[in-house]
């Protein structure tokens, strides 16, 4: 039995064990925490990278995707022939459908505001993100004062704004949790009314909008209604794409009514059977726009894909990360093959003392955990010298890549997962280990010391 | 009471097997101090490796107060190890990274007294052997003689009711032998039962009672006290 007490001892034990033997020890811990450090570090980005910002919702959030392109070209450059984005007409139509129960088009902007704040500089650069009523609930956005602009602002256009906690603080000042919901927000020298301020949301990847970067630095931070959008004459941060050669944008005015994609458009469908009458709406849609003479293509059709779908054409996690987890896996396994030797070593060192004590009473299961427990206490100090190897590891990361910098950071979770594969890896590091030594006849070692 | 009926040891390998012991039958009746000697390679260590139960057997039988071992699980028979049997060796066989105080500790931590206890039957034993005053010291600072010491102490400090004694005096001087010699004696008459291999035959005289181990036989049973 593997007492409190029998446990409290060879924890006595093996801490003199390894500080009796600082060379051998360190050898062990170094090899345990390279291990560590370097999957952990390569775990933590693709974890970051897997994760879903959606939660529970992303079964229930799609992204619509249509062919939209004309008869000139086979395909549209993507590899199913469906354009990540829509044309500003599409998304002006698919707003007409009662089908979903929250959507919205949307497309991102920069835009200065002006700052009231003394001491700080008069004004700042802010991602806006352009988009209909919708958005803050199909989301989740909290928000801290306020609500969302009225429904009736998603049509009759209005020059009003959600800000975020970061905007508020930069802008009115303090913390950002003030109520300055009412008070004006000059922003490209137009006057916009708050009428709410929300947490800083900052999902990644930042799913509903995949277009320059899954990772970005800045998150978006203002939030104006999309039925600004012919008002706004800025052309947008983002990708704009087109198949017609002969189009060519000559403004802002000429983009909306363009065949060219920019805008990102999501549905919230909660049930099944919503799923199946948008898709059946999506057909008869692109029916009646062939029938007007657009969506020429040899497979004209419309799309939607569920939250993680939609991370997973986009291969968020590109197939090179998944790779690189696995040899840094593999990387760790040769680390623990080491480990095995090295505790070999140890262990076979101190079989006279194994065999000592199995003389005075000691049973081969009691000698085996005194053994696996110093090496649960090498596993420790291996995984806590690999988590600090793998901060720096994010670090120089963050500092290499700038796309992996909002990503690169251990979370509470991966902080687990390092003890826990530092732990289990030792063990069954130790495991053989342990046997070799416990499983020796012992009067074989008491003869000559 | 320790009794081994035709007991045979075999150790084979890919080119010989080798018999330490042949048939070998001794009873050993409580309280005894019993001398163990032979040739080297008789099987006089191996005798003593099956009675303390480090070492399993080929065939025969073997009871220890009664208790056929051969049918013991590991654990019970380190327990029985641990409650009933004590151990000297020629090397002394001390661990040589703790003090003497947590030497002597060993057999009662796998034995499960608690602290004071443990303390308690630590400074009594380390008082017998005369080296209570050295409880901190390792064992590399102390002399052949002492360490051996500190290895009856370890052994007496769990009370067993046999001491097995593999050529005790073998790496000291005769002075400390015989000093070895008198502590033994000592514990056989406070009611220990004491086997003792040696090839010393002076001290082999010094024993109730003198077994030969001769081609892993036991060749010859005399008594000293008779004789």
């Amino acid at each position: 039995m593997f007492s409190h007490y029998m446990f409290a001892y060879y924890l006595k034990l093996g801490i003199k064990h390894i500080a009796e033997t600082p060379v051998l020890s360190l050898l062990i811990v170094t090899a345990i925490a390279l291990g560590i450090a370097v999957s952990m570090t390569m775990l933590s980005l693709y974890h970051a990278m897997a994760h879903n910002p959606a939660g529970d919702k992303s079964g229930q959030l799609f992204a619509v995707q249509l062919a939209a392109y004309g008869n000139d070209l086979e395909t549209w450059g993507e590899h199913d022939g469906l354009p990540l984005q829509l044309t500003h007409r599409d998304a002006m139509n698919l707003r007409d459908s009662e089908v979903p129960l929250r959507q919205s088009p949307m497309f991102r902007l920069g835009m200065t505001v002006e700052s009231r704040v003394a001491g700080t500089p008069p004004s700042a650069d802010f991602d806006v993100r352009v988009a209909d009523r919708d958005f803050f609930a199909m989301f989740g956005l909290d928000f801290l004062h306020g609500e969302p602009w009225r429904a009736e602002t998603d049509s009759d256009p209005a020059r009003v704004a959600v800000i975020s906690q970061r905007v508020n603080a930069r802008v009115f000042g303090g913390d950002g949790l003030a109520n300055n919901v009412g008070r004006t927000l000059l922003m490209n020298e137009t006057e916009f009314r708050v009428v709410g301020i929300v947490r800083d949301w900052h999902p990644l990847p930042r799913f509903y909008d995949l277009n320059t970067s899954a990772y970005p630095t800045t998150p978006d931070a203002i939030f104006i209604p999309y039925s600004l959008t012919p008002l706004l004459d800025s052309f947008p941060r983002g990708n704009i794409q087109g198949w017609n050669p002969e189009e060519h944008l000559n403004n802002f005015a000429h983009m909306l009514q363009a065949e060219v994609v920019w805008q990102q458009y999501w549905v919230e469908l909660p049930e099944a059977d919503s799923v199946t009458a948008y898709k059946n709406y999506l057909a008869a849609y692109v029916d009646q726009q062939r029938q007007l003479g657009r969506f020429q293509n040899q497979q004209p059709r419309g799309h939607i894909r569920d939250t993680q779908q939609w991370l997973n054409y986009n291969n968020v996690i590109e197939r090179d990360n998944r790779v690189m987890v696995g040899l840094s896996f593999m990387f760790l396994l040769v680390c623990l093959v080491n480990t095995v030797g090295l505790l070999l070593a140890r262990f076979l060192r101190r079989m006279h003392e194994a065999g000592v004590r199995r003389a005075l009473g000691a049973s081969k299961a009691q000698i085996f955990q005194q053994y696996i427990t110093e090496v649960v206490v090498l596993g420790a100090l291996g995984g806590l010298a690999g988590l600090v190897l793998s901060l720096g590891g994010l670090w120089s990361i963050r500092q290499l890549y700038e796309q992996y910098a909002p990503i690169a950071y251990l979370d509470t979770s991966m902080v687990a997962a390092a003890v826990a594969i530092s732990l289990l890896s030792s063990l069954l590091a130790g495991v053989y280990p342990a046997y070799r030594a416990c499983a020796a006849q012992p009067s074989l070692f008491l003869k000559a010391q | 009471m320790l009794k081994m009926q035709a007991v045979n040891k075999v150790f084979v390998t890919d080119l010989i097997e080798t018999h330490a012991l042949r048939d070998f039958s001794l009873q050993v009746e409580e309280g005894e101090f019993i001398a163990v000697t032979g040739p080297s390679g008789s099987g006089k260590t191996t005798f003593l490796n099956i009675a303390g139960l480090l070492e399993p057997f080929s065939s025969g039988s073997y009871l220890l107060d009664g208790e056929d071992v051969s049918l013991m699980s590991d654990n019970a028979r380190s327990r029985l190890r641990n409650q009933k049997i004590g151990f000297i060796f020629q090397s002394f066989n001390l661990i040589p990274d703790l003090d003497l105080f947590d030497n002597v500790d060993v057999p009662l931590r796998y034995r499960g007294f608690a602290a004071g206890e443990r303390r308690r039957r630590i400074v009594q034993a380390l008082e017998r052997v005369g080296l209570a005053a050295r409880a901190a010291h390792l064992p590399a600072q102390l002399s052949g003689g002492q360490q051996q010491r500190v290895a009856i102490a370890r052994a007496l400090a769990g009370e067993p009711r046999f001491l097995l004694a593999d050529e005790p005096t073998g790496n000291l001087d005769s002075l400390m032998a015989r000093q070895v010699m008198e502590l033994l004696e000592e514990i056989n008459r406070d009611g220990t039962t004491v086997i003792m291999v040696t090839h010393d035959p002076e001290l082999a005289l010094r024993s109730q009672r003198n077994i030969q181990i001769i081609d892993g036989q036991v060749n010859d049973f005399s008594s000293n006290a008779a004789a």
